[in-house]
């Protein structure tokens, strides 16, 4: 599995998707080798739960991101073709267009099927294609489904998508969802000590917000509608958990509506600290402007915790308005904050979507579930 | 979007893929000034926002070298995914 995103280097969804599936493809029986980029303090290699992680060192580099990208593909290539002679590899399995290079030429190279996972496009991240690398990487996404034997795509909206916008016979493309590992939810939490730590105090309505600070996450929207929310609840706090190179902007905008008072922005936090903050949260909002899946509304939702979420990808697919959750507009403040007031206006709306919510999890987004429709894929890819 | 977003985008993108990721792989403000055309001062100013953010450190030595923290990988790595 080839992947450029693994634990601890955890930014976006992939990175936990690939930890979760590797784990759950090894507990059916199936033998995972992940090869990912180095992280700083991270070993090179170490096996998780029976998974074995090798970790590529990046010997050259080059200011150039398309540059750099294809030279950390030659590293991962070059490892992955090494592993091979001793492990005897059936398939290779590559994530999102990042590591795409690498698995084309392990496909050439060694002779195996490669299944392509698609977590997002990026004329879907973009909103088009708007500059030189933009085409370049959705020529490569192009070329990864032209490539593989197989594809998964996080969605049925990303499918649909992908069939439109590459041209992807039906049959060779497979949505599959995230999953979520209720288990991880499941600790035990000091609610007291995460208060404490984050600022907040036990008479607040906390409106927890998750993910990658970057424009397609929205959060600016969600700031912009935080005083609306705060006119209604006046101890209402917003909780965003997640660090990017947006983080100084959001501070920004707080600033500008009058809200930074109101806002803790806790950067990357221990996942215990995480749990911790779905358990407590009001409310969990995922005000994102282009999300293939949403993994974070999916953990609040295990949590039977109330989720307002932009009714857009994936997210349209997973919730079911007023039945398991909320949808906005997205990217817009006043639907947002519609959408929130209603949840902390009425507490027996709030507990009767977030039920629903919990039931659904159990039923359709379990990993163990997502692991053997992944086989399923494979099988078909191998010809079995 | 804001020109010192843009800059300091720049700044950590550059800095991650030139594999600037532990003090002993962290590069010169000089090198940075000709990869980026910037003045010594504009630079000096986004690199001690971005120290001050934690995701710059400085090698501790007077080797004048600049290096990710993991915090900083990690909020490079926010703009590719």
């Amino acid at each position: 599995m080839l992947t450029w995103e693994y634990p601890p280097r955890v930014v976006g969804g992939i990175s936990r998707h690939c930890y979760e599936l590797s784990r759950a493809l090894v507990r059916k029986g199936v033998e995972v080798v992940v090869v990912t980029l180095e992280f700083p303090e991270a070993r090179s290699y170490e096996k998780v739960d029976g998974v074995e992680v090798y970790r590529v060192k990046v010997e050259i580099g080059n200011p150039n991101f398309l540059v750099w990208i294809l030279i950390f593909n030659h590293f991962m290539e070059k490892l992955s073709g090494d592993l091979h002679w001793s492990k005897k590899f059936d398939l290779i399995h590559v994530h999102d267009w990042l590591t795409t290079i690498a698995g084309i030429s392990l496909k050439h190279s060694i002779r195996l099927n490669m299944v392509l996972t698609i977590h997002s496009t990026e004329i879907g991240r973009s909103g088009g294609l708007f500059d030189p690398d933009s085409f370049t990487k959705d020529s490569i996404e192009w070329w990864g489904t032209y490539e593989a034997a197989q594809v998964i795509a996080v969605s049925s909206a990303l499918r649909r998508e992908i069939i439109e916008h590459f041209k992807v016979p039906e049959d060779k493309i497979t949505a599959i969802p995230n999953g979520v590992d209720t288990s991880r939810l499941e600790i035990e939490v000091d609610i007291n000590e995460v208060e404490r730590k984050y600022g907040i105090s036990s008479n607040d309505k906390i409106v927890l917000s998750v993910g990658r600070l970057t424009s397609q996450k929205g959060f600016q929207y969600l700031i912009r509608a935080f005083p609306l929310i705060l006119s209604k609840h006046p101890s209402a706090r917003l909780v965003i958990v997640g660090d990017g190179w947006m983080r100084g902007e959001l501070e920004r905008i707080a600033i500008e509506t009058g809200v930074r008072n109101r806002v803790v922005f806790t950067g990357f936090i221990p996942d215990k600290d995480l749990v911790a903050l779905l358990k407590r949260a009001d409310v969990i909002v995922v005000p994102s402007v282009y999300e293939p899946f949403g993994i974070t509304a999916l953990e609040g939702m295990s949590l039977g915790k109330p989720i307002v979420a932009s009714r857009i990808g994936g997210l349209a697919e997973i919730i079911q308005h007023e039945v398991n959750g909320v949808h906005v507009f997205p990217g817009d403040p006043s639907s947002i904050a519609w959408g929130v007031n209603r949840v902390l206006e009425d507490p027996d709306f709030a507990r009767r979507i977030g039920e629903n919510a919990r039931k659904i999890v159990k039923t359709k987004y379990e990993w163990n579930i997502i692991a053997e429709k992944t086989i399923e894929v494979y099988r078909k890819a191998l010809g079995w | 979007m804001d020109p010192s977003i843009r800059s300091l985008k720049s700044i950590l993108s550059i800095l991650n893929n030139v594999g600037a990721i532990d003090e002993n792989r962290g590069v010169t403000l000089e090198y940075l000034m000709v990869v980026l055309s910037m003045s010594r001062e504009e630079l000096t100013s986004i690199i001690n926002n971005l120290i001050q953010l934690d995701y710059v450190s400085k090698k501790a030595d007077d080797s004048e070298l600049y290096y990710l923290t993991p915090r900083g990988v990690l909020a490079a790595s926010s703009i590719y995914s």
